[in-house]
């Protein structure tokens, strides 16, 4: 797909595709992290619960919150791309998923580039209110691997 | 300075003759057309009221009150002729019943601190409660987004010291009947406060026929600029509160021993205020009565009712709050679509629209609604064809998003 496909097929072919049947949605009973993450940008909050094992790697993943499908099909895509990574990883994925969504005009991480559904999101720029709901899992992501139980806004 | 009145040639009420009046209007969204259905957020700010702003800035740019200098008597008696332009739009019954706040919520917040916990920092009624032991008793509603007045009338003792009450419902348009219950609370010499936020804009406000002791208005919501409002106060209870903040133009006379305070409204009017916020506002009370006001009005009810028809034929939608008495709010959900992703479709073609709590969490719980809800608010500037642009928008976003 190309980075300058527009909003509406994005919404149709990414967004409602993960919004319908999301990966990983629900809370986990037996976190050992967790985090409520809240964007002043666009109203929204969103939970995100971990497991890591003894090597640090995330060995389950969830999220919760009524939140809109643009937060949805990125939380259900970060928990895809997340899942059995190594917590230091994790985190500098968060990190660079945030950067790309802050300004989705500049040419993002390897990775991202080159994932076709998350680099689709491309098409939320001039909507900052949707980069922001975007950002939100991930960087709510990154928060609970930094601090074990916590709430803040972020 | 522009000439106010002599843009009233007619009598029958056009909302296209009212738009030239309102540049940002002509801005283009996302290429297209804006069409402005964010009004109870923010209105946009007529061209006469900018040009007051300006002219004050390059022309009369001066501190006001006890200047000896032209300028400074000029932009004092821009400034205070703006208090006499508002005391008459609501019919005060003098000036100093006027105090200029910043907005809504400086004028509750000088109310709960100088009227109810004189001396104390002001503080919003929930924290008021924490911290003095009162309680907060609350109106209940029915479906339609109206108060229960049984329900109100139950709650009515000499225990209650205050009524505080929106006149317009931000999220829902429901315009309470203020005055029957104001005068029910003073039978019970309960003290009464109605933010006036959504009504100022929508409706004639007559102060002394609703009998209120406090009234708050923001600017910015009737067309004026941010950061400038107005707290109305009934005089023989502005008389015995003490000021809110300290500073310039409160005190009377000063010692290092003590000070004496001044008389309303200047006692509340501390330091330099928003002088061009002032001047603002009296431009546009000018320009309000320069236009057919009362066509403005039938204007907004016949879009409200074309609306209500329109949306209430769109497969899936739910209005929310659809009381008998209602401004042109129209607040409703989509089923199985999250408000802010109608939001953004709408945004996408030129449609500028709220979506969320719009502040009103308890009320977004009560109505089972976790997402908030799509808000659509007019103002006298919209026209009929931007409600069906809004009805095809809303279509099109729905077979995107369904």
């Amino acid at each position: 797909m190309s980075r300058s496909t527009d909003l509406p097929t994005v919404y149709q072919d990414v967004i409602l595709r993960h919004n319908r049947d999301p990966s990983h949605r629900g809370e986990l009973a037996n976190a050992s992290h967790q985090h409520e993450g809240f964007s002043r940008l666009c109203g929204e909050t969103l939970t995100v619960w971990l497991r890591l094992d003894a090597q640090k790697r995330i060995a389950d993943i969830r999220f919760s919150g009524e939140v809109s499908a643009v937060a949805m099909a990125s939380a259900s895509m970060m928990t895809r791309r997340l899942e059995l990574k190594s917590r230091d990883q994790s985190v500098l994925m968060c990190q660079q998923v945030q950067a790309f969504l802050k300004d989705p005009d500049m040419t993002p991480a390897n990775w991202i580039e080159s994932d076709v559904s998350l680099s689709s999101l491309q098409a939320l720029s001039g909507y900052r209110s949707r980069l922001a709901a975007a950002a939100l899992p991930w960087q709510t992501c990154e928060k609970a691997l930094q601090t074990e139980k916590s709430a803040t806004s972020t | 300075m522009p000439n106010l009145s002599a843009s009233k040639l007619d009598t029958c009420f056009d909302p296209f003759k009212i738009r030239e009046d309102f540049p940002a209007l002509s801005t283009r969204v996302h290429g297209k057309p804006l069409i402005y259905m964010d009004n109870a957020a923010t209105a946009q700010r007529p061209q006469q009221m900018i040009e007051a702003c300006t002219h004050y800035y390059s022309r009369l740019n001066a501190n006001i009150h006890r200047g000896v200098h032209q300028l400074s008597e000029e932009a004092t008696d821009r400034f205070e002729s703006a208090r006499d332009g508002m005391c008459e739009w609501i019919n005060a019954r003098t000036r100093e019943e006027i105090i200029f706040t910043r907005g809504v919520t400086e004028g509750v917040n000088l109310v709960s601190q100088s009227f109810l916990r004189p001396g104390l920092k002001p503080v919003p009624w929930q924290l008021l409660c924490e911290q003095t032991g009162a309680e907060l008793d609350v109106i209940r509603i029915n479906d339609r987004g109206e108060l229960l007045m049984d329900d109100f009338e139950s709650r009515l003792s000499d225990r209650v010291k205050m009524l505080a009450m929106v006149h317009v419902s931000n999220s829902m348009g429901t315009i309470n009947p203020v005055r029957e219950m104001i005068a029910a609370a003073r039978a019970h010499g309960i003290a009464t406060l109605v933010d006036g936020a959504q009504s100022m804009p929508h409706m004639r406000v007559d102060v002394q026929q609703l009998d209120c002791d406090f009234y708050c208005i923001s600017g910015h919501k009737m067309y004026a600029p941010t950061g400038i409002g107005v707290l109305y106060g009934r005089r023989e209870l502005l008389q015995d509160m003490p000021p809110y903040q300290g500073g310039g133009d409160m005190i009377r006379r000063v010692t290092f021993e003590k000070s004496t305070y001044n008389d309303p409204p200047s006692r509340f009017e501390a330091g330099t205020p928003n002088i061009v916020g002032v001047i603002g506002l009296g431009a546009t009370i000018e320009y309000l009565k320069s236009i057919d006001f009362e066509g403005a009005m039938a204007h907004e009810q016949s879009l409200l009712e074309h609306a209500t028809a329109a949306l209430s034929e769109i497969d899936g939608l739910r209005l929310v709050g659809t009381a008998r008495n209602k401004s042109a709010v129209l607040s409703f959900t989509l089923d199985g679509i999250h408000p802010h992703d109608l939001g953004t479709m709408l945004d996408h073609q030129g449609i500028a629209i709220r979506t969320g709590h719009h502040c009103t969490m308890p009320l977004m719980d009560h109505f089972g609604l976790p997402g908030g809800t799509a808000r659509a608010s007019m103002a006298m500037y919209n026209t009929i064809d931007e409600v069906d642009a809004l009805v095809a928008g809303i279509h099109k976003a729905a077979a995107i998003l369904a």
